[in-house]
């Protein structure tokens, strides 16, 4: 989570303007959706990986570790998806050719949708993509909110982790009992911290005008047409090869 | 007398449970000066600071702005506000946003500027508290005094005629703290008017031109610092003590008084000079004995005390104009001693960085006919400063 946020924040294409971020990891996501999975996937993992490691300049570790937790769920549970229960006389798993290619298609498919989603949290910080909740139609409440939990999320955890320290520091965590007590002790903490907070941020905001909406300027990046084509471009290439490669296949 | 801009009259405020946090307080504050409020933990600092913006409203009694008395409806919190800015002791209990130049921008917008016009006062704050380099990071990237400076523009770049300040320097190493008092005094040469809250009998000491002691929910005293200060009983009645630098002057004849109309220095580097120059003393009176030219210096050294007595009401930060002093003071004595002619620019070296700061135009005029003063004499110099 840290980690996500700090490339998101330091990355090359940082100062890009988001538009064309969200067009290049939307764009992948709906060609992963819609193209024939076997070509298209793996295509797609190969143009994120180059888009965030070439490009936005982030290290293939970061890549791969925001991949490594969804993709480990995803290639343990394919096994089963190729084994189809027979109940009809008794209990039988049974093994069919169709069935792999179901598995190895829905692998495939999830695993080029996550790639785009990686390349989108790595390089995309999510109070720039709130943003764009709200030229979608999203209510200007709902966005504010969300924007706030983003901040607050930081501080939260920051105190939930020294929280944890001192106590671990006072021997809270030393048996498995004294840990349970402890964390529940923590949480109630926290909630009561957490309410204290909301109340001085409410003193700190009505200081500086706040009547009950959350304005801020957004940072002017200008749109580049260039880069807009050039990412067309490489969305166009991957559902061509795709397609072409599909056929070749079969 | 400097007018008044924000009065307290008679405050009287008990927090749910009945506790007495404010019981009939009366503050001034004069505009264009620095004014610190004094007082031990849980004296009702904070709450009276939550008083002068018109976030608690007083069970009794009442807050003026320039005069009138301000009222609690939205227009009137709205005007009070736009002139009154506070800042929070705990930066992320104000800083909201996912970026410095973001959150600056909430208050401008708030007041209804157009986004250019936001944009130059995001700018210009950031430049004033030396943080245009962290506009586009993050808040939650930032260290302690980095936020505390965010939060500071972020009140600052609505332009509030009084900047109030609970705390500003609690949690800051010596070279944030610097900065941070240097990027105030700028604010404060400005026109601002700065109200802050401390325990921190030393910088009250050194760098408000008013103090005002509280305790118990009162104001015990309030006045010009140094007077406030001098008083060692009151001060430790209100769980405080004396300024250390204060204590030194005293301990070591600087204190002022009848005798000596120097008032007493209010910065090390001043006391340092004053200890210099009252050690060189008895040698440059033997000397002068045997250098007759230096004696139109002694002339000036006469006249000294008096300028800065005239020079005290038309200056708000009048000690710098003491140091000054004592710099010339200094060089003078320095002089006859022809041999010991690097002793100055030692000094600049040892020069504090809050006050190179502070005071970023050294007046050199002062300088200047300081030069011209020993050109005649000694013939040329080299004052490379």
């Amino acid at each position: 989570m840290l980690a996500i946020d700090r490339h998101a924040w330091t990355n090359r294409w940082r100062r890009h303007h988001p538009g064309e971020r969200l067009l290049l990891g939307g764009g992948g996501l709906v060609l992963a959706l819609t193209l024939p999975p076997l070509t298209a996937g793996p295509l797609l993992c190969l143009l994120m990986a180059g888009a965030t490691v070439v490009g936005a300049g982030i290290p293939m570790r970061a890549f791969l570790g925001v991949m490594a937790l969804p993709a480990g769920f995803l290639l343990t549970s394919a096994p089963f998806l190729a084994l189809s229960l027979d109940l009809r006389d008794g209990f039988h798993l049974a093994y069919s050719p169709a069935g792999a290619t179901l598995a190895l298609a829905v692998t495939l498919r999830s695993l080029g949708a996550l790639s785009c989603l990686a390349f989108l949290a790595l390089t995309t910080p999510v109070a720039e993509l709130v943003p764009w909740l709200r030229r979608l139609g999203v209510p200007a409440a709902v966005v504010e909110i969300a924007l706030l939990i983003y901040r607050l999320i930081f501080i939260f955890m920051e105190r939930a982790l020294t929280g944890q320290q001192a106590q671990a520091a006072r021997q809270g965590y030393s048996t498995r009992r004294r840990s349970l007590r402890s964390l529940g002790l923590l949480i109630a903490t926290l909630f009561q911290r957490a309410l204290e907070r909301a109340r001085r941020l409410e003193v700190g905001l009505a200081a500086r005008g706040y009547v009950g909406e959350l304005r801020v300027l957004t940072p002017e990046h200008p749109l580049s047409q260039r880069r807009l084509a050039g990412i067309g471009g490489l969305l166009l290439a991957v559902a061509l090869g795709s397609v072409l490669l599909d056929r070749g296949l079969a | 007398m400097t007018p008044i801009i924000l009065s307290a009259r008679g405050l009287e405020f008990s927090y749910p449970g009945g506790i007495v946090a404010l019981s009939g307080l009366d503050l001034e504050v004069a505009r264009g000066r620095k004014l610190a409020l004094l007082g031990a933990n849980g004296c009702g600092k904070t709450t009276l600071l939550l008083h002068l913006n018109g976030t608690l409203k007083p069970s009794r009694g009442q807050v003026l702005l320039d005069g009138a008395v301000a009222g609690y409806g939205r227009q009137a919190l709205n005007v009070w506000r736009h002139k009154v800015g506070l800042v929070l002791q705990e930066p992320d209990d104000q800083l909201f946003s996912a970026t410095v130049e973001q959150d600056v921008s909430f208050g401008p917008l708030n007041q209804g500027l157009p986004e250019a016009a936001v944009r130059a006062r995001v700018a210009e704050s950031l430049e004033t508290l030396r943080i245009a380099a962290l506009a586009e990071r993050p808040t939650h990237s930032l260290s302690f005094g980095q936020k505390k400076r965010a939060a500071i523009a972020g009140v600052l770049a609505m332009r509030p005629e009084v900047l109030i300040l609970d705390e500003p320097t609690a949690g800051l190493d010596p070279q944030g703290v610097a900065h941070l008092l240097s990027a105030l005094e700028q604010l404060c040469l400005a026109g601002t008017t700065l109200v802050f809250s401390t325990h921190d009998v030393d910088l009250a000491y050194g760098w408000a031109d008013d103090v005002a002691i509280l305790g118990q929910g009162l104001v015990v005293c309030q006045g010009e610092a140094l007077a406030t200060l001098a008083d060692a009983e009151r001060l430790r009645a209100a769980h405080l003590r004396t300024p250390t630098l204060l204590a030194l002057a005293v301990a070591l004849g600087f204190g002022g008084g009848p005798d000596d109309p120097q008032p007493p220095p209010r910065t090390p580097a001043a006391l340092i000079a004053r200890i210099q120059s009252s050690r060189n003393a008895s040698v440059k009176q033997s000397i002068l004995k045997f250098h007759p030219e230096t004696r139109p210096q002694g002339t000036y050294h006469r006249e000294e005390p008096e300028m800065t007595g005239n020079q005290q009401p038309e200056h708000d930060h009048d000690h710098d104009h003491v140091h000054e002093h004592q710099h010339e003071h200094e060089h003078e004595h320095e002089h006859p001693g022809s041999g010991s002619h690097t002793h100055p620019h030692t000094y600049t070296h040892v020069h504090p960085h809050a006050h190179e700061d502070t005071n970023p135009h050294p007046q050199e005029g002062d300088h200047g006919a300081h030069d011209h003063d020993h050109t005649g004499e000694h013939g040329p110099h080299d004052h490379a400063h």
